[in-house]
């Protein structure tokens, strides 16, 4: 019997990512700001002797055409490839709610409705009467709460139970006679076509084109045999919007609402109680006209500020475990009589290249807990709202922040995030910037130099390569937001969703996720790079180790005098730039490696190799020249551009150099 | 007291309005509809003031901005004592 498989559906913010998380145990990140889930993932359950795999479909409010993640949740439910469908839906907001229900019912999914968040909907006094729902909806309903884990089992029993049932089910709204006679004409002409009986359901689909959705009518005019279909289509909602007065796609939407109303005057009862609710205290201080934006930059103070206070002592910590490992490993080997080139391998490359990117994994641990905690308190949803003043300054709106927040973390779910964004321009704006926001794998170079350079400064050297690299995300929105990417009418709306005391297992998710991240990277990409430096560094054989005389060093001393003017032109600079360009976090493995050297070693080479003055001029270089391979990637998929992903990195590139080659000249001159 | 209409984005603090209509293109009308926001729909504002407002819709909040408010014709619902 082949997979039975599951897609999961539901409004942002339902607790959609919970339900999966609890279903498939998988460590997905959860978070509480609208559209965390990006792209479609996937996990495999057993129930008794068969296989579910369950996908969880981008957080939607319709199954419309308006933002890429609906399309990708639309596509998928429309390509008929999930058995059933579970949607997640909030209790407390039924009556959005079950707009996407209506919706996902009128496309001929299989439903099974998860009514979650039921203790909240308690709390709110409101009481719903599932038997009535189920009856008015025609699919079962299960009352759950998927942040405690109630009523999981009972949703995939559900979900099986329906397999067995028949699924001939047929879900219709009444759109009214004249409408409904437009919709039975387009079947007539639609069921005609073969080509497009197969694509869509019938009645749907002659719903879409009176709704005139984009997608579709994008889709149809692709092919010839849709013309005529495409031009009656329009004829008719002209018609019917003059016979009715009212435009075609509002009234269709108003029909659902009023069936939604019928359904909910049947099912849900509210008893009046109006105090405010905490999330309403809390708004008024962190949302505040005047408070809002000291409180913000207050607690990304706090979250910086806790990240390095308590990442340092362990980063040393890490770094000196890994030190003594090295010498150790070292020693041991060479008393039992191994090879020296196994012992330079297994010491200068792998655990030098290793043990600087390692030492980085407390910081950011921490980081990505703290950007945790802001996702799944619903502060994050707050920030978007509290800069769209400031970010209206540089042409875009507060949402577009966000993805330059989750930057700080990896710019690679930074990008992803960018689809939630309703304008291709703010898209592309927002891409475009994305890589000059320091991610956290570039820590590890600024906390080495840093600390051999300026041991007395080293929190504000960080801080100002941070902004260094805000103000450059900054002026290049301006730019490419004024020459480039024209104004569209862009409107702002985001939903603010209540505030939760972020569970402890959620924040552990989610540091998981992407600390491991980093881990698999760190063991493979980064691992691999390191040893291939390696043994670039040692051959020929024979050569003196990562000498200017192995090969890694003729084609390293070939490219760096284009980095002289930058104050770094050594060879070895240059290898561990183009090596970074894997994984930012392998500069400085490199250094580690073609320097032979790791932790205090290191600094004291590095301490003759570079001036205060190149030390910080390589480190903005590293900040802000060509995006890692994986950011490069997820550039190209989103841009779906070639040519905006070579701009992209090659204006990184030309920036980072300029600015390089000024710090350093300009340094010079003043005597630095 | 008269029906007066004006656009969501003259709302004050405190304020709970009433959708009379949405003067603006499909795109927004349709999201601003997919959101629950549309005629007959009580608003209450919980921030306002220059920048994006905060409004009550049920029971879900909503930042909007103020391009998009503009295009929203309300009227009072009712008159709230408590504004500060």
């Amino acid at each position: 019997m082949g997979n039975y498989v599951v897609a999961l559906a539901g409004n942002p913010n339902t607790g959609k990512t919970c339900v999966f998380n609890n279903l498939t145990g998988s460590k997905q990140q959860v978070g509480n700001w609208p559209g965390v889930t990006v792209e479609k993932k996937e996990g495999d359950i057993r129930y008794g002797n068969r296989t579910i795999r369950i996908v969880d479909l981008p957080g939607t409010y319709s199954l419309g055409a308006f933002s890429e993640d609906e399309l990708v949740a639309r596509n998928y439910i429309m390509s008929g490839e999930a058995d059933a469908v579970i949607n997640v839906v909030d209790a407390t907001n039924l009556y959005r709610n079950l707009y996407l229900t209506i919706q996902l019912l009128e496309a001929g999914a299989d439903v099974v409705v998860a009514l979650n968040m039921m203790d909240e909907a308690k709390k709110y006094n409101i009481d719903i009467d599932i038997d009535s729902l189920s009856k008015e909806l025609g699919v079962p309903v299960i009352s759950t709460i998927a942040s405690r884990c109630i009523g999981m089992d009972a949703i995939i029993d559900a979900t099986i139970k329906l397999d067995k049932k028949n699924k001939n089910r047929v879900f219709t709204i009444d759109y009214g006679t004249e409408v409904e006679k437009g919709i039975e004409e387009l079947i007539v002409c639609i069921n005609k076509k073969e080509e497009l009986i197969a694509r869509y359901p019938s009645r749907w689909l002659a719903i879409k084109l009176l709704e005139a959705d984009e997608g579709i009518i994008h889709d149809l005019s692709r092919y010839d045999y849709a013309a005529d279909i495409l031009s009656k289509a329009k004829d008719l909602r002209i018609c019917l919007a003059e016979e009715l007065d009212t435009k075609m796609d509002s009234y269709i939407i108003k029909k659902r609402y009023e069936l939604i109303e019928h359904i909910i005057d049947k099912s849900l009862f509210v008893k009046e109680g109006e105090e405010p609710t905490t999330t309403e205290k809390i708004d008024s201080i962190v949302t505040h006209r005047i408070w809002g934006l000291p409180i913000f930059i207050g607690i990304m103070v706090l979250v910086f500020a806790f990240t390095f206070a308590l990442g340092e002592p362990l980063e040393d910590l890490v770094g000196d475990g890994l030190d003594a490992f090295g010498e150790w490993v070292e020693s041991t080997l060479a008393g039992i009589g191994a090879s020296p080139i196994f012992i330079s391998f297994l010491v200068d490359g792998v655990i030098h290249g290793l043990s600087a990117v390692l030492e980085i994994v407390p910081l950011l641990f921490l980081l990505f807990l703290m950007i945790g905690v802001l996702e799944d308190s619903g502060y994050m949803a707050r920030i978007a709202y509290i800069m769209d003043r400031p970010m209206r300054a540089i042409g875009l709106h507060g949402k577009a922040f966000i993805p330059f927040l989750l930057g700080f973390g990896c710019n690679v779910p930074a990008i992803m995030s960018t689809r939630t964004l309703d304008s291709h321009r703010d898209r592309m704006l927002a891409i475009i910037a994305n890589p000059f926001i320091s991610c956290g794998a570039r820590l590890p170079v600024y906390v080495l130099f840093a600390k051999v350079f300026f041991p007395s400064h080293r929190v504000l050297i960080v801080i100002s390569l941070y902004l260094i690299g805000i103000l450059m995300a900054v002026l290049t929105t301006k730019l490419f937001g004024e020459k480039v990417f024209k104004e569209e009418d862009t409107s702002f709306i985001i939903e603010l969703p209540p505030y939760r005391f972020p569970t402890m297992r959620g924040i552990f998710l989610h540091m998981w996720k992407s600390v491991s991240a980093f881990l698999k990277r760190a063991s493979t990409v980064i691992l691999s790079a390191v040893i291939v430096i390696w043994f670039l560094s040692s051959i020929p054989f024979g050569v003196e180790y990562a000498s200017d005389e192995s090969v890694i060093g003729k084609i390293s001393s070939f490219i760096a005098p284009i980095f002289k003017p930058a104050g770094f032109g050594t060879w070895q600079a240059t290898i561990a730039l183009i090596s970074g360009i894997l994984a930012k976090e392998v500069v400085a493995g490199t250094l580690g490696v073609v320097y032979g050297a790791g932790g205090a070693e290191l600094e004291a080479v590095i301490a003759q190799q570079f001036t205060p003055l190149s030390a910080y001029s390589f480190m903005v270089m590293t900040l802000l020249y060509a995006p890692c391979i994986a950011t490069i990637g997820a550039i190209r998929n989103e841009t779906k551009s070639r040519k905006w992903t070579f701009i992209t990195v090659a204006y990184g590139f030309i920036v980072a150099w300029v600015l390089s080659v000024l710090i350093y000249q300009i340094g010079t001159l003043l005597g630095f | 007291m008269t029906n007066n209409i004006f656009n969501l984005s003259d709302a004050k603090i405190g304020d709970r309005v009433r959708v009379v209509e949405i003067d603006g293109g499909r795109k927004v009308t349709n999201r601003l509809m997919e959101l629950g926001i549309m005629e007959g729909v009580i608003i209450d504002i919980a921030n306002s003031g220059g920048g994006p407002l905060i409004i009550t819709v049920g029971n879900s909040r909503f930042a909007l901005g103020q391009g998009i408010a503009r295009k929203i014709k309300v009227e009072k619902a009712y008159e709230n004592v408590s504004n500060n």
